[in-house]
Formats: structure tokens, C-alpha cells, sequence
């Protein structure tokens, strides 16, 4: 069953941040959500989430499916290694992480604390958190924030061979990015 | 290292010095004064204290009085955790439990003391007093903690369906710990004051309140003196072992 979205309305303090919006989701393929700052990408993630309530409409759809994320900040535990941070999610599955890791180029930096990461390193081991765990949703906001064009290409290449058949959303200001890899888009603004 | 080593050095002396000078104060003080029910000379304190160290009585009197203390201050970091653990996730227990810890927070400890004579022997009390003066203390510091860990990790945790035992131990535990630190230092000069309170004013059996109490009825000052040093020589000695302890515990 696919997922739909039916007059969804969310605002913040008296400021509508979606209104109105209607609309129905492939099972499988990527679907690039873009807009401008402030158009509602971020919160309509987190309404899938289940993060926020909306003010009115419906999801439907999601009841029995698997979501994993990747928030538009890294949320990693600054006392874990990468590792740690990785196996956190999946009941302290080390092996699974590991490879994880290794899917996006972390094998070196798997004992090594956020704080002595990069930023783009960092990234990827928040990416690399949600590969791990799975499911059937997968919801990539800024996956590529950090990351120059050729390593964000390849990591995107890496996410779709490991969650192929099953649906990426996809919010990024990268016009290249959606270009490449987007089967689907939708303007927010 | 030469240098850290003279930075060291310097600060022992400079400590010394501080100590000495005081010492002189008391001495020419206790001249002044020139009665030792009012005020004895250090010699006469060090003298008397040399001569209570060679009993055995002295050093179980020591423990005893210690260990119903570190009880206390014990139970009382271990309840003060786990209410705010247990007020955070109910709203019943919160608004049940609350006006109680304001009411513990507020009331005077002389009027717990006196009050819990009734309830409690005297050996119990000093225990039972120093719990109470913590659990406040831990409650309150437990619960700035847990609500200042981080939400966005927390949301984190939601969204990939972390069990809960492991949110707390991951998650709740790692912010806890600067916060129950911070109340074990508060906790542990309240746990030792109060509690040799209780014992002065409820008398058990081998304690340094007792001491202190059966000092003044027979107006052995020296004796004050000694246990009055005991007790800040042990707080100080604690505080240190006992942080230290700590902060590897929960590292």
C-alpha cells in the first residue's frame, strides 16, 4: 500500500508552515522533496516521523511500515565511537555497523568519537546509523551537508544499492544530486 | 616536569605557611585568653588528641560515625535518583511526591531530628537524618539532568526504537553524570554535617556527636577541639576520596 498524504496543515506559533498538501508516494524509487528555507521540507519529515502532530489531515499508509532517518543535524551520542553510535540502533549489532561503516567509507574512523571527525565524516556515520537499521522508508534530509560533490555522489550511489526497491525522500539543495538520482520530484513552494 | 614539580612544591608550602600562621593565631589567642575551659592551646589539643588516637575506642567511635553517615549520604543519592527517575515518567507520582521534597527542603533538620527520635533508635537516626538532608539534594540535581538531556537524541532514539533500559543507560545516564556529581559534593557536606548533628542531639552508642556532647556537659574542651578537628579533617578527606571514587566510577 502506498503512502498518502491528504490536506496535511501543520503551523508553529500562528505561522502556517504547510497548508494543504496533498499527496501520494511511490513504494519504491527516490522522490526529491524541494522548496525553499522555511517551505516545510524539514517538518514534513518530521510529521512522517511522527516527530510532530499536524494541526489537521492524515498519513496513511505508514502504519505498518519500517522508517529510518537522517535528521538535518548528525544526532550522534558524543560519548560513543562511530561504531558505538552505529550498533546503538541496532541492539549493539557491532558486526552489522561495521559494515555499515564500511558501505560509506568509515572502516578507518569506526573507534574514533564524533568530536575527532569531520564534519563530512560525520555525516556519513549519521547516514550510515540509518542503513544500518533499515526498513522500508528511508528520509534523507541534507544527506550530502559537508560533503563535496563527487564523495556526496558516490555516497548516494551507496544508499541506493543498499535500500533499492523500497522508497527514498530526499530533500537536498543540490540540483545535481536530484538531477542524478531523483525518480520523482515535488516542489513544496 | 621539573617545573610542575616546583609548582607543586610551592603550593605544599604555601599551604604549610598558611596552616602555621594560623596555628600562631590560635596559640597567641589561647595566651591571651589563658583558661583552658575557654579556649585550650594546640598543644594542649595535640597533646589530648595523641592520647584519644592510642585507643581503640577512638577509632571505632571514627567508623562507626562515618559509616552512618556514607549509609545515609548513600541512600539518599540512590532515592533521590530514582524518584526524579520515576516523577520524570509520571505525572501522578510527580504531583504525589513533589510537596513532599519541597516540605523536606524547607523544614529545619533540628525538627526532623527531634521528631524522628520518636520514630527511630538512636543509632538509626543519624543514618536516617543524613538520608533525608541528600535526597533533596540528589532529587533536585537528578532532574536538571534529566531534563536537560539533549531532545534531539532523545527524538533519535524514538524514531529507531531504541529499548528504553537503553536510552536510559546511553542516553540519560551520560548527561546524568555531571549532575549527580555535583550532588555528591553538596550531598556529602550536608550528609556529614547533619548527621553528626543527629548524633549530638540523639546520643547513640559509639559516635563522634556523642563526643562531642558528652565533652561539653563535662566541660572537657580540649575534647571538642579533637573531635571538632576529626570531623573536618574526615570531611575533607572524603569529599576528595569519595569524588574521586566516583568520577572513575562513572567514567
Amino acid at each position: 500500500m502506498s503512502i498518502k498524504i491528504i490536506n496535511l496543515n501543520v503551523s508553529f506559533d500562528d505561522k502556517e508552515v504547510i497548508k494543504d498538501l496533498a499527496l501520494e508516494l511511490p513504494d519504491q524509487g527516490v522522490v526529491s522533496i524541494f522548496g525553499p528555507s522555511g517551505a516545510g521540507k524539514t517538518t514534513l519529515f518530521n510529521c512522517l516521523a511522527g516527530l510532530i502532530t499536524p494541526d489537521s489531515g492524515q498519513i496513511i499508509g505508514l502504519e505498518n511500515k519500517k522508517l529510518s532517518m537522517v535528521f538535518q543535524e548528525n544526532r550522534l551520542l558524543p560519548w560513543f565511537s562511530a561504531l558505538k553510535n552505529v550498533a546503538f540502533v541496532i541492539n549493539g549489532d557491532e558486526e552489522k555497523a561495521r559494515r555499515a561503516l564500511s558501505w560509506l567509507e568509515l572502516s578507518d574512523a569506526a573507534d574514533k568519537l564524533p568530536d575527532e571527525l569531520s564534519g563530512g565524516m560525520q555525516r556519513r556515520v549519521a547516514v550510515a546509523r540509518a542503513l544500518a537499521y533499515g526498513g522500508d522508508v528511508l528520509l534523507l534530509d541534507e544527506p550530502n551537508a559537508g560533503l563535496d560533490e563527487s564523495l556526496a555522489e558516490r555516497m548516494m550511489s551507496r544508499i541506493l544499492e543498499q535500500w533499492s526497491g523500497r522508497l527514498v525522500m530526499l530533500i537536498t539543495h543540490d540540483s545535481s544530486l536530484v538531477e542524478k538520482f531523483a525518480d520523482y520530484r515535488y516542489d513544496l513552494s | 616536569m621539573n617545573k610542575m614539580h616546583n609548582k607543586k612544591a610551592l603550593s605544599v608550602l604555601k599551604g604549610v605557611a598558611v596552616a602555621l600562621f594560623w596555628l600562631a593565631v590560635w596559640w597567641v589567642l589561647a595566651l591571651a585568653v589563658n583558661k583552658q575551659l575557654l579556649l585550650p592551646s594546640p598543644l594542649e589539643v595535640g597533646e589530648r588528641f595523641c592520647a584519644l588516637i592510642v585507643q581503640g575506642e577512638f577509632w571505632v567511635i571514627t567508623v562507626s560515625s562515618l559509616l552512618r553517615v556514607l549509609a545515609g549520604f548513600a541512600l539518599g543519592m540512590v532515592v533521590g535518583l530514582a524518584m526524579a527517575i520515576l516523577m520524570h515518567k509520571s505525572k501522578i507520582i510527580f504531583a504525589l511526591f513533589s510537596p513532599f521534597i519541597k516540605a523536606v527542603r524547607a523544614t529545619p533538620v533540628a525538627s526532623f531530628i527531634i521528631l524522628a527520635l520518636v520514630w527511630i533508635t538512636s543509632g538509626r537516626l543519624p543514618v536516617f537524618i543524613s538520608f533525608l538532608m541528600v535526597l533533596p539534594v540528589a532529587w533536585a540535581n537528578a532532574t536538571s539532568g534529566i531534563e536537560n538531556t539533549d531532545k534531539q537524541l532523545l527524538e533519535m532514539a524514538a524514531i529507531f526504537k531504541v529499548k528504553t533500559w537503553r536510552v536510559w543507560v546511553d542516553i540519560y545516564w551520560p548527561s546524568l553524570r555531571p549532575y549527580l556529581l555535583a550532588a555528591a559534593t553538596t550531598g556529602l557536606g550536608l550528609a556529614w554535617k547533619s548527621g553528626i548533628t543527629a548524633e549530638v542531639i540523639a546520643s547513640p552508642k559509639f559516635a563522634i556527636g556523642s563526643e562531642l556532647q558528652s565533652a561539653k556537659v563535662y566541660l572537657e574542651t580540649p575534647d571538642i577541639f579533637v573531635w571538632t578537628i576529626v570531623v573536618v579533617f574526615l570531611s575533607i578527606v572524603l569529599e576528595k576520596l569519595l569524588l574521586r571514587l566516583l568520577r572513575k566510577g562513572m567514567s
